[in-house]
């Protein structure tokens, strides 16, 4: 290769983590070069089309071309089962924006404590729970810089684990709420706990190009026809492309980072998957952000003489400590005859967002520990009206299969006489020893490469947390009327909150990155998705993977 | 979150792991170089579907909004899942054997009650996955985007009239749907 390198930085992979390294570097008058493996999608390709968008593999991966293997505990062995066998899909939206294309936009950031878990809350035995590097006041200013560009609406209301703030409210209005949002309020007011509206990277007005939110009641798992959504690619990189300093590669599949004698990158190389060719480009200063699974399946991959074990991985922590997000979850029915006409009509609406969360016990007294315990987020949301997904849910009764009239009465009083509300709980997933990325061994993707391993080992912690949590969600259930509450702990991670495996801290033994999420090893080598996160605090990740990319965009463009 | 296919396939293999397995997917593609349904397999799947899912008073029928046309579909996309293409083909061939062991008959001669014992036989024996996923395709014609041609009945839509459900905005139009459908 050349010794000028082709671009100032290029970015792997292009969602909420690599979105804000893009966008900020570009308007700084730098070379971007966005590799991103999917498809570059806009919104003339999106339409809330349950087959297309959710179930067939449009907007991922084919599990016949690409796959993960995952590990289970299985009567006490580690069962390691490929999910194209399975059919447990782990990707999350492989395209220009990533996952956060396809994401609820439920907002949330860490609390103080979230930095300092292990100080304020102690070890968990067989836990690898550590302090992050940078507090709360680090990243606070980066959380509200995302309010400002990828845009947040909501209220900000004043709670008992309220996290500081610069400003005093979002910088968009709250969206439009259901009648269920008062319900909701009600039954917390009348079990005398704290809610408040839950912020959404959704603009409620319209901003440059970006309309406003026109309400259709699709959002998790759908494309955002009106731009509103704070995707990684409709706020931050067609921003960047405009610049004209970034340019972004669709289809462009990284395959192995090369180092050189000095121990710097020297290049990385990718597969046009367009054309079928091979190509290599250079950078100054290289950031992965391919969300966690995968930032550390490329790292394990990028071996060579000089890193046998992957790179970055000398002291094996690449892919360790992998974490998700606990908790569990409930719906429960609100049959319309409990309501007068008028309200009737208001419960039967679809598109306004309910937008409402409790963290009223997002630290509690438990009778079994002389400590608080740090518990999590009870979020309430809509039942997705998906149709199909719903339907095939309900041809399964206690007695098996049904079909024929049992079936179809079933369906019809499902849909027409109740309306469905859903919770769901975030707590900690505690790192530990059992949770990890490793490499797939025989198990390779259509283009011969070994696909990532997950092992999923969950801490039996915070299954216990999970239960707590999961009980004070049905309380408010009960308390505003719900009916046939079904309430589920969370048995297998969800795919869609990924974090760690590349941790940040200060000791190179037992973390991959330094405080500034650039590798302990290699020099010009960052990584900005969630990969950093020790712990996930008890909330969605994204709007914590923003900010900290905004956090580190900052240090990067101070180096060049 | 592609949650919903998953907890199908999920659900599809622990149960399978009780169904009639096909011996070897490598001979069956010898067979059977095309996924395309014999017009005799045609009549025998559509019937079972209209079984699973009548005409109701308000909703359509399994024939009514072509079921076994989107199951047809769904057989010749290479994209979809292959052991589940292959399973259907071999469990139509259990599914026309039981019938002619269990009743000595033609299951297109089966009556409604004999065609309800069938398949309450296949399901507490072999079947269940095989009726779960005849149900699946059937659900998924019946409130998949009108553009595909399945959600109809007296009117366009009218799988979705039938639940009063409010569709999302926009719908899916021909350059932007799903190509095998």
């Amino acid at each position: 290769m050349s010794t000028n390198p082709d671009y100032d930085v290029i970015v792997i992979g292009s969602g909420a983590g690599g979105g804000p390294v893009a966008y900020e570097l570009a308007n700084a008058g730098r070379d971007v070069l966005v590799l991103e493996k999917g498809a570059w999608f806009k919104e003339k390709d999106f339409a809330k089309d349950e087959i297309r968008s959710c179930r067939r593999s449009v907007f991922t991966p084919n599990l016949r071309d690409e796959r993960h293997v995952i590990e289970e505990l299985k009567n006490g062995e580690w069962d390691a089962e490929s999910t194209l066998d399975s059919g447990w899909d782990f990707w999350n939206g492989s395209m220009v924006g990533g996952s956060s294309n396809l994401m609820s936009g439920f907002f949330h950031r860490l609390k103080p404590d979230d930095f300092n878990l292990l100080s304020k809350y102690g070890k968990i035995n067989y836990g690898n729970i550590v302090d992050w590097p940078i507090t709360y006041d680090d990243l606070e200013p980066y959380y509200e810089k995302v309010e400002r560009i990828v845009g947040v609406s909501g209220k900000y209301k004043k709670h008992k684990f309220s996290e500081p703030r610069s400003t005093s409210d979002y910088p968009y209005p709250p969206t439009t709420e259901h009648h269920i949002s008062s319900l909701i309020d009600d039954a917390c007011q009348k079990l005398e706990i704290s809610n408040f509206p839950v912020p959404r990277a959704i603009l409620t007005k319209p901003e440059g190009d970006r309309g406003a939110c026109y309400l259709s009641g699709y959002c998790g798992s759908y494309g955002c026809n009106s731009k509103a959504k704070g995707s990684s690619r409709v706020a931050l990189l067609d921003k960047a492309v405009e610049t004209g300093k970034c340019q972004i590669r669709p289809n462009s599949y990284v395959f192995n980072i090369k180092t050189n004698s000095k121990g710097k990158i020297e290049y990385v190389e990718y597969l046009d998957k367009s054309t079928n060719i091979k190509r290599k480009v250079s950078a100054k200063i290289y950031v992965i952000a391919a969300q966690s699974v995968e930032t550390s399946r490329l790292l394990l991959n990028s071996k060579s003489v000089s890193h046998p074990n992957g790179l970055s991985n000398k002291n094996g922590q690449v892919g360790k400590n992998l974490i998700f997000s606990s908790g569990g979850s409930a719906n429960c029915e609100l049959p319309f005859e409990m309501y007068p006409q008028d309200i009737q009509e208001k419960m039967k609406i679809q598109g306004p967002f309910i937008n409402r969360a409790v963290q009223e016990y997002y630290e509690y007294e438990d009778s079994q520990n002389s400590n608080n315990m740090k518990g999590g987020t009870i979020e309430f949301l809509m039942r997705h009206p998906n149709p199909i997904a719903r339907s095939n849910y309900l041809k399964w009764d206690d007695d098996g299969l049904m079909w024929g009239k049992k079936l179809q009465e079933k369906m019809y009083n499902h849909f027409t006489k109740n309306k469905h509300l859903r919770f769901e709980v975030f707590v900690d997933w505690t790192p530990n020893d059992h949770c990890f990325v490793s490499l797939g061994g025989n198990e390779k993707d259509k283009w011969g490469l070994p696909v990532a391993k997950v092992r999923i080992g969950q801490h039996g912690h915070d299954k216990s947390v999970g239960k707590f949590m999961n009980q004070k969600g049905v309380e408010i259930f009960e308390a505003l009327g719900g009916k046939n509450i079904q309430s589920h702990l969370g048995v297998n991670p969800p795919s869609n909150l990924q974090a760690g495996g590349c941790r940040f801290g200060d000791d190179p033994e037992n973390s991959v990155l330094d405080k500034d999420c650039r590798s302990h090893e290699i020099e010009n080598l960052f990584v900005t998705d969630g990969s950093f996160m020790p712990t996930g605090g008890s909330v969605p990740f994204t709007w914590t993977i923003y900010a900290n990319s905004f956090r580190v965009a900052d240090l990067i463009k101070n180096q060049l | 979150m592609q949650q919903n296919r998953r907890s199908f396939l999920i659900s599809s293999f622990i149960l399978s792991s009780f169904a009639l397995v096909p011996k070897s997917l490598k001979s069956f593609e010898l067979q059977h170089s095309s996924f395309q349904l014999s017009k005799y397999q045609t009549k025998v799947v559509s019937k079972i579907q209209n079984h699973l899912f009548p005409k109701g008073e308000n909703n359509p029928s399994a024939s009514e909004i072509d079921a076994v046309g989107f199951l047809q579909k769904v057989l010749l996309d290479d994209d979809y899942d292959k052991d589940i293409r292959v399973n259907i083909y071999e469990w139509t061939g259990e599914i026309i054997a039981e019938s002619k062991s269990k009743f000595k008959k033609d299951i297109l001669d089966l009556s409604e009650n004999e065609t309800e014992r069938l398949l309450v036989n296949i399901k507490n024996t072999w079947g269940e996955s095989f009726i779960s996923i005849l149900l699946l395709f059937i659900i998924e014609a019946l409130f998949s985007d009108p553009i595909y041609g399945h959600n109809k009945g007296n009117t366009k839509g009218g799988g979705w009239n039938w639940i009063s459900h409010q569709a999302g905005y926009p719908n899916s139009n021909e350059l932007n749907k799903y190509g095998a459908l």
